[in-house]
């Protein structure tokens, strides 16, 4: 049995498939980050850092007249994400007869906050767990994108092209926020969708991403971007009443930016 | 037109799982096999009736891709972690499944060379159907029963969501690339693919909902 202590949770074999199925249903299209950067792992629960291949200055060892030199190595922590959540166990009940339209909304809401902590991570940075994120690691000035959808064109081209004077080679991408990504797929330019218009600009998609306020302009060649996972999103019990289980997603991770010009932040 | 048993095959994998056998992954290889025995046969009764060039087509174009993407499938998902579970043997019978494959993919790729029907496309495919019978027999014997004495339940399914999952996104070869690979090689990389420090590491990160990376998705 493992921490996750899956094995004494009062949940039958299919209920547990069941709400795998749907945990995985849901995550899958909001994590979006995933869907633009490196991954490294999973590495298990054990895992516990990254090594950095860098060092720190370190003081005299006791004794030392001064006649040592030491250093000692840098590594970056895992951060761990843990989201609780409720399953009624009369779900869990019909889940096991076979019941199609189970009910787990709490389960929903905390998929959509695992994904978002991911997400949020990736682009705005973590600073208590030493993630610099995408958007405080880009030294490129921030571009302003208006509520007027119909200047998008131009200003996601000159960060394509300011991204190629940068020798930071394409296929690009842009990650929007919600609200951006709304306004997106509403516009038309003379009956063409904007939506194909800055595909076309950017050689990749337009993705959207929750968590994300404003927008990124990011490559997608490999190598500037990695999300290393210890643990990747599993479902773990806790305890449980007479009426519901108390379960939680959890997830332990870090994020990494190895070439800061490799995107550009765009904001409103 | 009727189906075949690989279309019913597509149509289970994008079912929703009914029971908690059917996520099993040894039990996913097994229906694979059965579908590879049941397929085959037809075949067998067309050559029989001298069935035409498009009829052929029909049984052999489904039944060469599930030949490729099964390989694939157990190449990423079930020998990497029957090479880290704790059956004794899990080096050498990864070792002879890896050269099979290699050898079915052969004859896969030799039937694409000649008119389908001629003597020699029956000859590549007979190749393919040769290399799968070994394949499928000791594969039941060995891998698969190893599999069920060393790995946990919840592994089991875990890993055959993710094969079903696997075949259901790749079907008829989409976004995959079919390849031989080198048997040691294989065996010296495959196991350690987790980027886990050890084997109880990596087993331990299946017991996530498997989601992983998404670039490019």
């Amino acid at each position: 049995m493992d921490h996750l202590l899956r094995d004494i949770a009062p949940i039958p074999s299919l209920a547990w498939s069941r709400i795998d199925e749907e945990a995985r249903e849901r995550l899958v299209p909001l994590l979006a980050a995933r869907r633009v950067v490196d991954w490294s792992g999973p590495g298990g629960w054990e895992r516990s850092s990254v090594d950095l291949g860098r060092t720190a200055p370190l003081s005299n060892p006791p004794g030392s007249n001064g006649g040592v030199e030491s250093r000692q190595r840098r590594v970056l922590a895992l951060a761990e994400v843990r989201v609780p959540f409720t399953v009624d166990r009369r779900e869990i009940a019909d889940a096991q007869r076979g019941a199609k339209d189970l009910e787990f909304d709490d389960l929903f809401r905390a998929a959509l906050e695992a994904a978002e902590t991911e997400n949020r991570a990736i682009f705005h940075g973590w600073p208590d767990a030493g993630i610099e994120g995408i958007k405080r690691a880009s030294p490129s000035p921030n571009v302003k994108l208006s509520d007027d959808t119909s200047g998008y064109p131009g200003v996601v081209t000159a960060a394509v092209e300011r991204l190629r004077l940068l020798g930071v080679e394409g296929p690009y991408v842009l990650c929007v926020g919600p609200e951006i990504h709304a306004r997106i797929i509403e516009a038309h330019e003379s009956g063409y969708l904007l939506l194909d218009h800055l595909g076309k600009i950017l050689g990749g998609d337009v993705i959207w991403t929750p968590g994300l306020d404003g927008a990124v302009v990011l490559t997608q060649r490999g190598g500037d971007f990695t999300l290393t996972v210890g643990q990747d999103l599993s479902i773990g019990y806790s305890h449980h009443d007479a009426q519901t289980v108390s379960l939680y997603l959890e997830e332990s991770f870090t994020f990494q930016v190895a070439e800061p010009d490799a995107a550009i932040t765009l904001t409103t | 037109m009727a189906k075949t048993s690989v279309d019913e095959h597509a149509s289970v994998c994008r079912s929703a799982p009914g029971s908690p056998a059917a996520d099993d992954i040894t039990q996913l290889i097994l229906n694979d096999h059965e579908i590879f025995r049941r397929e085959f046969a037809r075949l067998d009764d067309l050559r029989a009736s001298k069935a035409g060039e498009s009829e052929l087509a029909r049984v052999w174009q489904p039944l060469a891709d599930l030949l490729d993407v099964h390989a694939e499938a157990e190449e990423q998902i079930f020998y990497p972690n029957l090479l880290r579970s704790d059956a004794e043997d899990a080096r050498e019978e990864t070792l002879d499944a890896i050269g099979d494959h290699n050898d079915i993919r052969d004859g896969v790729e030799a039937a694409k060379a000649h008119p389908v029907g001629s003597d020699e496309w029956w000859q590549a495919v007979n190749a393919a159907r040769e290399a799968n019978d070994e394949h499928m027999g000791e594969e039941e014997g060995e891998g698969l029963a190893d599999f069920r004495l060393n790995a946990s339940t919840e592994l089991r399914r875990t890993l055959g969501r993710r094969f079903r999952r696997f075949e259901s996104d790749h079907a008829g070869t989409r976004d995959i690339e079919i390849s031989n690979k080198d048997p040691e090689r294989y065996v010296e990389t495959a196991g350690t693919k987790a980027d886990a420090p050890n084997r109880a590491t990596a087993a331990r990160a299946d017991s996530s909902l498997g989601i992983g990376s998404l670039k490019g998705r």
